[in-house]
């Protein structure tokens, strides 16, 4: 009897080993040895044990510097506008009116295509002497505003964030809508009696309700721009300079790019986990406290 | 829902979102137009409709990108990381939701951890893996990174949706003396069919759109995807726009196809998580 329960055991593990093999052997457990890597000053040949080093130089490396203050900038606009674009949206694709499949359709299409492809697109939009912005800037007499859109730091940062916003716009836009067409209509209709009208209708009745879709869009949000990297290598390649490098990008430079520091660029990386880890942790707690309440 | 808004706000929200979506349809127009331009032409009129149309682009593209090496390339490490995560994540997340106990709970966990984990993370001691098996430039290494890499994300939806497929369809197939196998493969599976559906597609998005990973580890241009291609050309000739241009189609569009035929299980897969919470 214990030994059919033994296999039994064995072959319902033997449903998940063949997933949990790959996945720890060829992603978490080498990302892990990260933290290993992080004390030493692994160069690709040579390493050496360094302890902490490799973070007391961060703080005072100003490219390193400069690439978390852009990566808060990034993650915080980006979230920001994401989210309120979205569901301004969703709230008014939500209806169903003639063409309202076909916007769907479009507004969410740039999601499933390359960020680098997208980066490309928008390069040549940009660009300073054939790009559409600064040709209509020219047609419309206003030459006085044309300019390198990605030549100029700050310019160039909100180009990234505003080119991540037209791609990714679409997925919160789709979590949006499916949460408002779960809202009951008749909260609506007792809305109404009791004068829940515009503005008032939006703060006591729809954001409440589409809390759970809020927080799965900010969390997401988060996690992903934290990590930004496709359309800052597309559209800047981290210049001019270092000016719009996030620390993603950073990562990639020590690791792959001008200098081989790839103990340095571990230490990153941790640090890069931990801000991701420990934001999402807050973050979920705190927008699910926040659903139950309202 | 059509009483959200105020009748007169219903026709200025109609206009705003025909422009919105103009801001969305003009990049692709723009793509599609500069790639049946000539060089030149596309220097010296870069806006408007073509005055002459040639496929020059393309053909040049093809040759650069070596387009069907590529794409063979692609297909074929996409193909096979796909299914086999598909596969095995699809086990995985039956065992996770069927056996609720401690230890596949902690199981379920150890798995959500990767979807926070930065690929940047994890890029360094990968290719110090890779090496150690002398797997750098080939297929099998940058399939089995795959592999590990997308399981979290496949593991995550699907144990979702295990978990809506009621049990007395297996009980009873239990009762009736099929094995574990046997029910999985007969009965789950075939359940499981829209979810497996959209978590295919989901991933088949991220590892055709993928260009990091295979340029760092699948740099020898006869192994290389078509992404990486368009990447290198990108860079030597970053002036030839209506050549990139042609490029960015002739990888966009498999997946566009995909796009409009599966848009319903690309949707309910994003939105999975997202009403319930």
């Amino acid at each position: 009897m214990l030994r059919s329960k033994w296999s039994t055991e064995l072959k319902w593990l033997s449903f998940l080993l063949p997933a949990l093999v790959f996945y720890l052997g060829f992603y978490l457990v080498p990302t892990l040895g990260s933290a290993y890597y992080s004390l030493t000053d692994w160069d690709g040949i040579t390493s050496k044990f360094i302890g902490f080093d490799n973070y007391k130089e961060m703080f005072h490396d100003r490219m390193i510097v400069t690439s978390f203050r852009n990566t808060v900038m990034y993650t915080v606009s980006i979230t920001v506008l994401q989210n309120v674009v979205g569901l301004l949206v969703a709230m008014l694709l939500v209806r169903k009116f003639r063409g309202v499949n076909v916007m769907r359709t479009m507004l969410f299409m740039p999601y499933i295509f390359s960020t680098l492809l997208i980066g490309y697109v928008w390069g040549f939009i940009l660009e300073p002497n054939i790009g559409v912005v600064n040709n209509v800037l020219d047609a419309i007499g206003l030459d006085a505003w044309k300019m390198g859109w990605l030549s100029d730091p700050g310019t160039a940062r909100w180009m990234i964030v505003l080119v991540t916003i037209w791609q990714c716009m679409g997925y919160s836009m789709v979590i949006y809508i499916a949460g408002l067409q779960g809202i009951p209509k008749n909260l609506y209709e007792s809305g109404d009696l009791d004068g829940a009208i515009g503005w008032r209708r939006f703060v006591h009745i729809t954001f409440p309700l589409v809390a759970p879709a809020f927080t799965i869009n900010i969390v997401l949000c988060l996690i992903g721009n934290l990590q930004l990297f496709n359309q800052i290598f597309a559209l800047t390649g981290g210049g001019p300079g270092y000016s719009t490098e996030s620390v993603a990008t950073m990562i990639y430079q020590l690791g792959f790019g001008s200098g081989i520091r790839w103990g340095y660029g571990s230490a990153l990386s941790v640090t890069l986990f931990a801000c991701i880890l420990l934001l999402t942790t807050v973050m979920v707690t705190f927008l699910r406290k926040r659903e139950v309440e309202m | 829902m059509n009483r959200s808004l105020s009748p007169f706000m219903k026709p200025i929200g109609k206009g705003l979102m025909w422009i919105v979506t103009l801001l969305y349809i003009y990049p692709i127009l723009l793509v599609l137009l500069s790639a049946v331009k000539s060089k030149s032409e596309l220097a010296m009129h870069p806006f408007g409709w073509p005055k002459k149309w040639t496929f020059d682009a393309f053909s040049k593209a093809f040759d650069t990108m070596h387009y069907l090496r590529s794409l063979l390339n692609t297909v074929g490490i996409a193909a096979i990381s796909v299914a086999g995560v598909v596969l095995m994540a699809a086990m995985a997340a039956y065992v996770i939701s069927r056996r609720d106990n401690r230890f596949y709970r902690g199981m379920y966990l150890v798995f959500l951890a990767g979807m926070i984990v930065p690929f940047q993370m994890a890029m360094i001691p990968l290719y110090k893996v890779l090496q150690t098996f002398h797997l750098i430039n080939t297929y099998q290494g940058v399939i089995f990174i795959y592999l590990g890499m997308l399981a979290p994300f496949s593991v995550f939806i699907l144990s979702g949706f295990v978990k809506g497929v009621p049990k007395e369809l297996e009980e009873a197939a239990f009762v009736d003396g099929s094995g574990t196998y046997k029910t999985f493969f007969r009965i789950v599976l075939p359940l499981l069919k829209p979810a497996v559906t959209t978590v295919t597609v989901l991933n088949l998005f991220n590892v055709w759109n993928d260009f990091l990973m295979p340029m760092l580890y699948l740099s020898d241009s006869h192994k290389s995807t078509i992404t990486v291609q368009l990447s290198a050309f990108q860079g030597m000739y970053n002036n030839d726009w209506s050549q990139i241009f042609a490029g960015v189609c002739l990888i966009v569009v498999p997946m566009l196809v995909i796009y409009l035929f599966a848009q319903r299980f690309i949707i309910s897969g994003i939105t999975a998580g997202a009403v319930k919470g």
